[in-house]
């Protein structure tokens, strides 16, 4: 077994050389926040590509404000490009759909709904019979390990508890597209490699098309089948890494010695990227003024 | 369990008990003059007779009298501020562009004092229940509009994305994600206009009515009836708690709806 093999591609990355066609396009991608109240504008992203394959498991990681989100808000529907195009199935992305299920940060549950109504949400909008969804709910709630809680309200879980019930929320309208910003950020270490094993062993029975925001180099590498590095803003592609270690994956893995080499480098790449960011703070590049 | 509520009620009480211990200390000993300031056992001893009868006194049993004119109009003004406000606070909460042309209009008129527009109350709907139900409309619109306003302006985005990720289409999503959300500033909305409501009852009824709580608060002032005039802010107190808790009850259980 081969462990981790590090392809390493130029710092401008080019669509990937790939037999499967792209799920999902960001071509030449430029996106700037104007405020006009300020008379500032910032730019995000700049001249970004990326190509995303079908059942490909990409984990995006980069310095804070690289421009990540910005990135899922664009492939999401909630926010337009700039200049450049956008595209799922070949087709561009003008709007949010339940063609690609979202897991934001903070999970972004209803709280007025219980766990179970929070989980049905999806297929009542989309007007599926109810003996349908109910049983599929039942179904995703036993794989989450939350069925014991269904008629409990968001607040009365952890959090923990609350991203499996997103993640849940998410799965049932079987989106064929999964977007997902650092939906484990704010979990301990443990419960949160627990949720990553989960997450895989979902992933790994339908092999959907993922998009994973994270900081964490090693939640990245265990997850994905790509890691995509991002520049400090205005976000570009520095790296694109396939991590291929043996499936099914679970954290015996963390002692890889590739695993453990490649999340040096990777770390060191992004700190790099991180201190480069932090001077461009301090000296405001990216945010100019507009006349 | 039972122990931490009880420590935690004895612990509200214990001011409400010393004022009256006080107050009934320095009306007892002839301090304070009766006229001024009656001891605590005349109030009582008024209102036993207000609600239940067995002097010759005008008020003498007359609660349910009196009550039921107020409580008509506070309903009837209530009513009428929230069929506008709601409606008006989730158009406008949801339309911005609408919202352009009303919101400062709204605004403006809301630097108007309530008691204000007494005088023009009285010229179109003169003494009595139609000046006090505009006034009470008026008084409890403005905090149910806005909160109403507020609640449904400022949902939580996430959630609409959230709702728009999962299928929900541009009209599902004011029943689905938006009403809800804003259901708990809806709710105190309502509520602080509820509480509008009875201090503009008793505005209302100041113009000289001849039943209701206000309206026989202003005759017991002519008669220096200074038992009635304490008893009656007890009972005009006590009923704005009692029907804000109605409310919050009714809000909660019947509609199945949560306030957190
Ligand atoms: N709505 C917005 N208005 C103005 N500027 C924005 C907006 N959203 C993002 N930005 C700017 O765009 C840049 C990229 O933001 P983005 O949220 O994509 O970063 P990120 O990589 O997700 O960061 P983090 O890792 O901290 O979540 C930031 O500099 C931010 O200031
Ligand atoms: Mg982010």
């Amino acid at each position: 077994m081969t462990g981790v093999v590090a392809a390493k591609v130029p710092a401008v990355t080019m669509p990937r050389s790939n037999d499967r066609p792209a799920k999902i396009s960001f071509r030449n991608i430029t996106k700037e926040f104007v405020s006009k109240a300020r008379g500032t504008s910032t730019k995000a992203l700049n001249g970004l590509s990326l190509d995303i394959a079908e059942k490909d498991f990409v984990c995006l990681i980069g310095p804070s404000g690289c421009g990540k989100s910005t990135l899922l808000n664009l492939i999401g529907g909630f926010e337009h490009a700039t200049s450049g195009d956008v595209l799922l199935d070949g087709v561009r992305v003008t709007a949010p759909g339940p063609d690609r299920g979202v897991v934001f940060q903070e999970g972004a549950l209803f709280p007025w709904l219980n766990v179970l109504d929070n989980v049905c949400f999806g297929p009542r909008r989309l007007g599926l019979p109810r003996e349908r969804y109910l049983e599929e709910a039942h179904a995703i709630l036993e794989e989450v390990g939350l069925l014991p809680f269904a008629r409990h309200l968001p607040a009365e879980l952890s959090g923990g508890m609350r991203q499996r019930v997103a993640i849940a929320r998410a799965l049932i309208n079987h989106p064929p597209v999964l977007l997902m910003d650092e939906p484990f950020a704010a979990l301990d270490p443990q419960t949160r490699v627990l949720m990553q094993e989960m997450l895989l062993r979902i992933w790994e029975h339908d092999n959907r098309t993922v998009l994973f925001i994270t900081h964490d180099v090693e939640e990245a590498l265990f997850l994905g089948t790509r890691v995509v590095v991002m520049s400090s803003r205005p976000g570009r592609i520095l790296k694109d890494v396939r991590a291929e270690l043996p499936r099914p994956r679970d954290f015996s893995v963390f002692g890889h010695p590739e695993f453990v080499k490649v999340k040096a480098e990777l770390f060191a790449l992004v700190r790099e990227q991180t201190i480069a960011a932090a001077a461009d703070a301090s000296g405001n590049a990216g945010t100019v003024r507009t006349p | 369990m039972n122990l931490d509520r009880l420590v935690a009620f004895a612990k509200a009480a214990s001011l409400p008990v010393a004022i009256v211990i006080v107050w009934a200390l320095v009306t007892e000993t002839g301090w304070v003059a009766a006229y001024v300031l009656p001891p605590p056992r005349t109030v009582v001893a008024t209102l036993i007779d207000f609600f239940f009868g067995g002097s010759s006194q005008a008020y003498s049993g007359k609660f349910m009298a009196h009550f039921v004119e107020s409580l008509y109009r506070v309903a009837g003004g209530f009513a009428c501020g929230a069929i506008l406000g709601i409606p008006l606070g989730i158009v406008l909460g949801y339309n911005r562009r609408i919202g352009a042309f009303i919101e400062p209009t709204i605004e403006l008129s809301r630097s108007i004092p309530g008691i204000c527009w007494l005088p023009l109350a009285l010229v179109w709907f003169g003494i009595g229940t139609g000046t006090s139900v505009f006034l009470i409309a008026l008084g409890s619109f403005y905090s149910i509009f806005l909160s109403t306003l507020g609640g449904v302006r400022y949902v939580n985005p996430v959630l609409l994305r959230a709702g728009r990720s999962l299928g929900a289409t541009e009209s599902s999503l004011l029943t689905t994600v938006i009403l809800p959300a804003a259901f708990p500033s809806i709710l105190s909305g309502l509520r602080l206009g509820l509480s509008y409501s009875w201090i503009y009852m008793v505005l209302g009824e100041f113009t000289g009515v001849n039943y209701g709580l206000g309206a026989l608060l202003l005759q017991s002032r002519d008669t220096m009836d200074t038992p009635l005039i304490i008893g009656l802010m007890a009972v005009i107190g006590g009923l704005g708690v009692i029907s804000d808790r109605l409310m919050l009850l009714f809000m909660t259980r019947i509609l199945g709806m949560d306030v957190r």
